[in-house]
């Protein structure tokens, strides 16, 4: 490629080929980010639009919309019975499995990640390596055996089991916490112990509201990630159903999978949810996600 | 520091509350680390040695099961048979030769798809592409929103009777498959049908997202005095890229390879959605990957198959020695830079 001649004292002129290659940056990032947000528009507008008009002209995005059919579909929305659930019914039990998931998945391995980084003990390499070890290696087998186990303790279709397998402390988020506490001076918590703070007590006093910001990041992932989560609620909560299964069932449900204005208008009111969070917390769930991708 | 009527030594009884904290804090943990990792694993490879009747639930060796022909390696025999066996050994099982193939077809996709496409976007908003700031927002959408929303939302924008792009096709002249693309029967190419296809551009448009951000991340932490000096030298924006930020960002680009590779063996998601649960396995049979042959199978099995069993082993063995190999491999020819 031919270099690129700058000029003194006068602004760099950008050559051909690095105006070539934005052209092609901007044409990819153009055709996905258009997708992403026509897909958006196109998901609203269908929700305001009266099923008899989508059937018989689906193209034209803007027919059959009236203030009241909106009022009307995101009405039977709320009200349908699917399968024997409505969709408040199953808002709450979202509510309560990501309350539950985002409180275990964050506390247990930010525990473990604290007591790994600070504090020297046999098993510390060994643990490091079992959580780098479980990202690696495809387990999908053991989700049969994951079942049957919780079949026979009874504790499927229940939270306390989908509690119970969120309370792992050995996963990504605890490599995280780890990096995060290694980085902390450990005088914070030795001045706490000349105080007399026992270690439980210097790490929920004086540590863990270092990582006030971490944790919140983690916490808002970890929230979004179950509020969207598909798979464990198909497995484990058939009978409570969360959001993200029920718009599943909506899409199958012989009498509602046809009526995609009324399916359209759920999926609004979860995209909504997790894009009014991330407008609040982009920040944060960038940085979260981010900590993950270290230097280089 | 002594403690009341005893004559403890201070280190010894430090020594003594640290490793009482430790353990106990690590207890949780390591029970569930030991349950629901080794444990299971270790299950799934024992049953893979089993057989279960399913009406009586009882488990025997499988050597002892009148019906096996290749002794205490038969559920293994079978599941390399259904892995790269002909269709006549299982009809109508959908973990079928097929699977494999669409499984292994996605690890190229990933390398070569969605990982470039990924850079690029990256590298676009690092480099303030015009536009940068709206896409660095729009292009994270997919990653926060749910798989299912993205599913059913492509399902419907591709519908033959619904979808907005039939209809343009349609509008413009043209004619879309009967069925429509996520059509698919026993009869096509395991690999090069159009629903197959279809859910792999789905992958590639929804996947972008996922790793967009760790390399934005990587490439914000890379030192500009590099780049100021390069383009004072007059190095392109894509020497640049070749020369400056791939070898620095690299680690990265490492684990996110890793990652999809990994990724591969556990995907199912899209095409349960976009095919439906409901589908039954006609559907299925050119769809499927390893693991929603296995995800079926635990959903609507209420005993263990040992071949299921079996067949998970292999594809973990496999698996895990590609993702060290790949590991290994990147790690010993290339250099990590300091900066």
């Amino acid at each position: 490629m031919k270099a690129c001649e700058v000029k003194p004292n006068k602004p760099k002129s950008k050559c051909l080929s690095d105006r070539v290659l934005r052209s092609i940056l901007f044409a990819i990032m153009f055709i996905f980010g258009f997708s992403f947000l026509f897909m958006l528009f196109w998901m609203v507008m269908t929700s305001f639009r009266k099923y008899s008009v989508f059937t018989q002209d689906p193209a034209n995005i803007f027919s059959g919309i009236s203030f009241n059919q909106i009022i009307q579909n995101y009405s039977e929305a709320f009200t349908k019975k699917v399968d024997g659930f409505t969709l408040p019914q199953t808002i709450l039990n979202t509510l309560i499995y990501v309350a539950g998931v985002t409180v275990v998945s964050t506390f247990v391995p930010m525990i473990t990640g604290y007591v790994v980084a600070k504090y020297n003990f046999k098993l510390k390499k060994v643990i490091i390596n079992c959580a780098v070890i479980t990202m690696i290696i495809p387990t999908i087998g053991s989700m049969m055996s994951t079942y049957q186990f919780m079949s026979s303790l009874h504790l499927t279709n229940s939270f306390i089991g989908v509690f119970l397998m969120s309370s792992g402390g050995i996963g990504f988020s605890f490599l995280m916490f780890r990096g995060f506490f290694a980085s902390i001076p450990w005088e914070f918590a030795e001045s706490g112990f000349i105080d007399g703070a026992s270690n439980f007590r210097a790490f929920w006093s004086i540590m863990m509201p270092q990582a006030r910001s971490i944790i919140i990041s983690i916490m808002i992932v970890s929230f979004i990630g179950a509020w969207n989560d598909y798979f464990t609620p198909y497995l484990y909560l058939a009978k409570n159903p969360t959001i993200a299964l029920y718009v599943q069932l909506l899409s199958i449900n012989q009498r509602f999978k046809a009526n995609y204005p009324m399916q359209m208008s759920v999926l609004v009111f979860m995209v909504a949810v997790v894009l009014i969070i991330y407008a609040f917390f982009s920040k944060r769930i960038m940085e979260s996600m981010s900590a993950g991708g270290l230097k280089g | 520091m002594k403690d009341k009527g005893q004559v403890l030594q201070p280190k010894k009884k430090l020594a003594n509350r640290n490793t009482l904290f430790v353990y106990g804090v690590l207890l949780w943990p390591i029970i569930h680390f030991c349950v629901f990792w080794i444990g299971m694993n270790f299950n799934t490879f024992l049953y893979s040695f089993m057989h279960t009747n399913p009406i009586t639930k009882e488990s025997i060796w499988i050597s002892q099961y009148e019906f096996a022909e290749h002794g205490i390696f038969s559920n293994f025999v079978d599941a390399l048979q259904m892995m790269f066996g002909s269709e006549d050994f299982n009809p109508g099982q959908i973990l079928n030769s097929g699977a494999v193939w669409r499984t292994l077809s996605l690890i190229p996709l990933s390398i070569f798809i969605n990982l470039p496409l990924t850079l690029a976007c990256a590298y676009g908003i690092y480099k303030k592409v015009l536009g940068y700031k709206l896409f660095r927002v729009v292009l994270f959408v997919p990653a926060i929103v749910s798989s299912v929303v993205l599913c059913l939302v492509f399902k419907l924008v591709i519908d033959p009777d619904f979808g907005v792009l039939p209809s343009l096709i349609k509008t413009l002249g043209g004619s879309v498959k009967d069925g429509g693309w996520l059509y698919s029967i026993k009869g096509d190419n395991p690999v090069f049908n159009s629903a197959w296809i279809s859910i792999l551009i789905f992958s590639i448009w929804a996947g972008i997202s996922g790793n967009l951000i760790y390399f934005v991340s990587a490439m914000s932490k890379l030192p500009q005095s590099c780049f100021e000096s390069a383009s004072l030298d007059g190095a392109t924006e894509w020497v640049q890229f070749i020369k400056i930020v791939m070898p620095m960002i690299f680690p990265t680009v490492t684990t996110m390879l890793i990652t999809l590779i990994a990724g591969a063996f556990t995907w199912f998601t899209p095409t349960l959605l976009l095919i439906g649960p409901s589908a039954g396995n006609g559907s299925y049979y050119s769809t499927s990957s390893i693991a929603l042959g296995i995800v079926i199978d635990t959903k609507n099995s209420t005993v263990y198959n040992g071949v299921i069993c079996a067949y998970s082993f292999i594809v973990a063995a496999f698996g895990g020695t590609l993702i060290f190999s790949v590991k290994k491999l990147l790690e010993k020819t290339t250099e990590e830079i300091e900066y």
